[in-house]
């Protein structure tokens, strides 16, 4: 495996340096081969390791998937390409682009429902202690994967030098390049520079056709030309070997955005959190932080890619930044009116309704006696009343009690989830519940709703000239809810 | 290092231009605004086409004749290619 000093002065210091890891991704896994990569490099098998990987996605399960997504965005494979390195200059593999994307999307996703979820349930609801359980919640798994990443990086370095390391240290003997030297991962039996020096050197070194032919790697679009894996001379071979051709020159390419934008997306970042968290602070947002941060930074992002483009530049990994925003931003528009009813009934980004639950009670609380004191003289309310009528759509089961002509004081079990009950004008009536039982009780015509969550008692009553009619709700499996209808005498 | 031609610039920024719009539009239905889609949707398409046909105005059509060479991008400090209409 060699590649031009063209190309080795091009590279970044960042893919340089995660090339002297020594670390590769495997030919023979299943997506990116990062775990065929990383168990080869330690000294385990693949089997045993994926095994691991599996048992420690079900605890840090997204921590998981990104980290699986940028080992399969950042490490080399065998023939020393990286993903995110040939994205930027301009040879994309949209396979493992979309892999490495729907990692990214599913990671994220994920992140609430690990170890993350729990430690976010810390037992303080607001205030320092849920900050600091937001950082918890952040800070761990970073930690437990930079730990994994550090015992892998050890692990590797403890196995002995590299083939590629020995390549560099065979590189600087006399005549050579030391400092320039290229460190690319590559396995044993494909370095070059292995052979023993007996091996004729008379013709240049063929690299990597074997595992060019046996390329099982699920990428599969890697071979493009630009992977300078063909058969190349090897630039910086030891002097046992004989003087090598030069190599043409490589053919003139539009350069991606640089540095000026890059560095420029990165400060519009922060910039934009900025600004939307000082919006944040003056209330001033109508929908949550972070989707307002959202189409922010991507209204920035286009403009910078309109910059880069009269550039004369291609837009490189931000366009693909830009270009995979466009669904969401389409679906942001679509739910505008969702994403804000919800931010305002509770400050989330968007809620579900799966109309398996009574919609939660939104209007403030009001004292009801005043309503019932005009036609009651007693009026008792062991509960918290709302000017809302909210019966159950869809109720396990429904009972109807009708006492139009009761002509002395009455006790009716409730057992039925919704109870529809008919009563003239000026009865008394009374909730009771029996043990923790609780009781919602409605009167749609007065469209008043009373919830009665404290356990047992007398919820209600109230005290009219008529005779009296008492309902007893138990402790059962849901809340009963009385829905009382006066009609007149 | 080379640079794209104009007309080549000017394309490849619609790209640009259509994720700001679309967050714009994001940024104006998040806000509350009522925004007609349709009519949203009927300027886009014709601002589209109008820049796109800015850039085709912007194409030098007795370059089409020739080699792709006239297409492809220039080097910078290289010496312009030269139109023998143009002399």
């Amino acid at each position: 495996m060699t590649h031009s000093p063209d190309s080795q002065q091009s590279e970044a210091a960042f893919f340089a340096s995660i090339r002297r890891w020594g670390i590769t991704r495997g030919d023979n896994g299943f997506l990116g081969g990062v775990i065929d990569g990383l168990a080869g490099r330690i000294g385990m098998a693949t089997g045993p390791a994926r095994i691991i990987v599996v048992v420690a996605a079900l605890f840090l399960n997204g921590v998981v998937l990104l980290a699986y997504a940028a080992g399969w965005a950042l490490l080399p494979d065998r023939r020393g390409n990286i993903i995110i390195q040939n994205f930027g200059r301009g040879v994309p593999n949209v396979g493992a682009l979309i892999g490495i994307g729907l990692f990214g999307i599913f990671g994220l996703g994920g992140l609430d429902n690990g170890i993350t979820y729990r430690i976010g349930h810390f037992p303080f609801d607001g205030g320092p202690f849920r900050v600091i359980a937001i950082v918890f919640a952040v800070l761990i798994p970073v930690a437990i994967v930079a730990g994994v990443v550090g015992l892998i990086v050890m692990a590797a370095k403890r196995s002995g030098p590299s083939p590629s390391t020995q390549a560099s240290a065979q590189g600087s003997t006399p005549g050579s390049n030391p400092g320039s030297a290229p460190v690319y991962a590559a396995m044993p039996g494909e370095a070059p520079h292995e052979r023993p020096a007996s091996v004729s050197v008379a013709t240049p070194v063929a690299t990597d056709n074997d595992a060019d032919a046996d390329d099982t790697d699920a990428e599969g679009g890697d071979d493009d030309g630009d992977d300078n894996d063909t058969d190349e001379p090897a630039s910086a071979a030891p002097s046992a070997y004989a003087p090598l051709p030069p190599l043409p020159p490589r053919k003139p390419r539009v350069p991606g955005p640089g540095k000026g934008f890059y560095l420029a997306t990165l400060a519009w970042i922060f910039l934009s959190a900025a600004g939307v968290a000082f919006a944040a602070r003056n209330d001033d947002l109508a929908v949550h932080g972070i989707v307002a941060w959202f189409v922010t930074f991507i209204a920035g992002l286009g403009v910078l890619l309109v910059l880069i483009s009269l550039s004369g530049r291609k837009l490189g990994f931000l366009g693909f930044v830009g270009v995979m925003s466009v669904l969401p931003l389409l679906g942001i528009i679509a739910s505008a009116t969702d994403i804000r009813e919800s931010f305002a009934r509770d400050e989330s980004i968007i809620s579900i309704d799966f109309g398996l639950e009574p919609e939660e009670v939104a209007q403030p609380e009001f004292d009801a006696t005043a309503v019932f004191a005009e036609e009651y003289p007693l009026v008792i309310i062991n509960g918290a009343c709302y000017a809302e009528t909210l019966v159950p759509t869809v109720p396990m089961s429904t009972a109807r009690i009708s006492a139009l002509d009761i002509t002395s004081d009455m006790s009716v079990d409730v057992t039925a989830e919704v109870t529809y009950v008919t009563v003239p004008t000026g009865t008394s009536i009374t909730v009771r519940g029996e043990g923790d039982a609780q009781a919602h009780v409605v009167w749609p015509e007065r469209n008043i709703t009373c919830d009665f969550y404290n356990a047992g008692g007398e919820h209600l009553r109230i005290a009219g000239p008529s005779h009296s009619l008492e309902l007893v709700v138990y402790d059962d499996e849901y809340a009963n809810t009385i829905v009382l209808t006066e009609v007149p005498q | 290092m080379i640079r794209r031609r104009l007309v080549q610039r000017l394309t490849s920024a619609v790209i640009g231009a259509t994720i700001c719009a679309l967050a714009g539009i994001a940024i104006a239905a998040l806000s509350g605004a009522d925004l007609d889609l349709e009519l949203v949707l009927i300027i886009g398409l014709a601002a589209l086409g109008g820049w796109l046909l800015l850039t085709a105005a912007l194409t030098p059509v007795r370059r089409d004749r020739k080699s792709d060479a006239s297409s492809t991008p220039v080097a910078v400090g290289a010496p312009a290619p030269i139109d023998s209409d143009e002399i």
